[in-house]
């Protein structure tokens, strides 16, 4: 509990203090003043920056010294609890109720995680496995839900891992 | 379905690993010899596929919520449609559990718990958690490793005393289990994990979300706190959330940039999770 109280209140400073996402650079890295522009700079490994926002495969940052432009998304590793317009805030109560455990009679919630140890002494559920049926869908259907969005099929080529 | 796997699997062990075996013998053990020659193929696969989905759902229980269900299964099947293997089984589903994890079984199961679903920020983020998980069961990295660990247990038992033993069935599929044990609480070859996000990231660019979500979730992963428990497993069996964005930012390089149209779909994701904020 005292775990949970200590995330929400992190995440509660967190907004109030800037309500945008700070990082760190992870290796030494270009800055561009646009996505795929010319480039402005280079910002060193562990350079703090703060990220406005994302376009596509690109972050726009502003770090010490007023430099600012857009950097690689993998060039950036970001720190601290997760922003807060995350729809996890929302969802604290409901990853804190947890398993229901009856326990003596009474229901008791709480967190538990899966780990090894439960995988390794668990008990094949085949029940479980036939109920999956239920909440099946068809490809029509799943065309249809792709379509509302709306998402559209396009060619892509494999990413290949390449020869050294 | 059982005995098959029992066949398939003991003929597979028999072949490999004891050649001078009478066939009459072999035939006897386990029905007709017509039945004895089924070949290894989809239908094995989804009988191991099953076993490794019943071991999960020993394990974690599902979600008793039909709507985010049904969410995960229109998602994740339009993944699907997009990848080599459009026709199988696929099952989608949320498991009840608070602790951050996806796993695949082999034939087309797919599992992602509550906690890693409420740490995602839209459906393109889901997307590449489920193509990832498809991208396994594309690949069979599963399959592979679960029938090689199940043949190692089998070869542990004299094939003579196996062939004799009644119930050779029993025997089968708790080998098939306590290789799925294995697999899921060791993990898979870290080189199958970066196979699955090469895959991952194409199935969520061609199904048209933005490319970057697998990304995205592995660096929400990264800003964690390793320690933290919710953690604990996907950081045993994974490599670190680093070394798999490191690896998708070379290999993906600006070339999925120019897609166009990439949607988030920040609204539909927020909007079907949102029951669940007031339980």
């Amino acid at each position: 509990m005292a775990r949970i109280l200590l995330l929400i209140v992190s995440l509660f400073a967190s907004g109030l203090v800037s309500g945008a996402d700070s990082g760190t650079i992870s290796a030494n890295t270009q800055l561009y003043q646009q996505p795929d522009g010319s480039v402005s700079g280079t910002l060193l490994a562990n350079t703090l920056v703060e990220i406005s926002q994302r376009r596509g495969g690109w972050y726009q940052v502003s770090a010490s010294g007023g430099r600012q432009g857009w950097v690689r998304l993998g060039a950036v590793r970001l720190s601290g609890q997760q922003e807060s317009d995350s729809v996890f805030s929302g969802l604290w109560g409901w990853l804190n109720s947890g398993y229901s455990v009856q326990s003596g009679g009474t229901a008791t919630a709480g967190i538990r995680g899966l780990d090894a140890g439960d995988i390794e002494s668990a008990s094949a559920d085949h029940t479980a496995v036939e109920s999956l049926d239920r909440f099946a869908v068809d490809k029509q259907a799943a065309r249809r839900y792709a379509a509302s969005l709306p998402l559209r099929a396009r060619q892509v080529a494999d990413l290949k891992e390449r020869r050294k | 379905m059982m005995m098959r796997t029992a066949l398939v699997l003991l003929t597979g062990i028999l072949l490999s690993s004891c050649k001078t075996i009478d066939i009459n013998q072999l035939a006897s053990a386990g029905g007709t010899l017509k039945q004895a020659f089924v070949p290894a193929g989809e239908a094995e696969e989804s009988d191991i596929g099953r076993e490794a989905a019943a071991v999960l759902l020993g394990a974690a229980p599902l979600l008793q919520d039909e709507q985010v269900q049904v969410y995960v299964n229109k998602v994740g099947m339009w993944l699907a449609l997009q990848s080599d293997r459009p026709d199988l089984n696929w099952r989608f589903a949320v498991l009840d559990d608070a602790d951050i994890n996806a796993f695949a079984a082999p034939g087309g199961y797919v599992f992602i718990t509550k906690g890693l679903l409420a740490r995602l920020r839209n459906e393109s983020e889901l997307a590449g958690v489920l193509a990832h998980e498809i991208g396994h069961v594309v690949a069979t990295h599963h399959l592979v490793a679960i029938r090689k660990q199940a043949r190692l247990k089998l070869a542990g038992m004299a094939v003579q005393a196996a062939l004799e033993e009644r119930g050779t069935d029993t025997r089968q599929l708790q080998a098939l289990a306590g290789g799925a044990k294995l697999i899921y609480s060791r993990g898979l070859d870290r080189k199958d994990e970066h196979h699955a996000d090469r895959i991952g990231v194409v199935l969520a660019a061609r199904a048209g979300y933005d490319p970057y979500g697998l990304v995205t979730v592995l660096q929400t992963l990264e800003r964690m706190n390793p320690e933290a428990g919710e953690l604990g497993l996907l950081l045993k069996t994974h490599p670190k959330p680093a070394d798999r964005i490191a690896q998708l930012d070379r290999l993906m390089g600006r070339q999925l940039d120019g897609l166009t149209d990439s949607a988030l779909g920040e609204e539909r994701f927020r909007r079907q999770l949102a029951h669940l904020s007031n339980p």
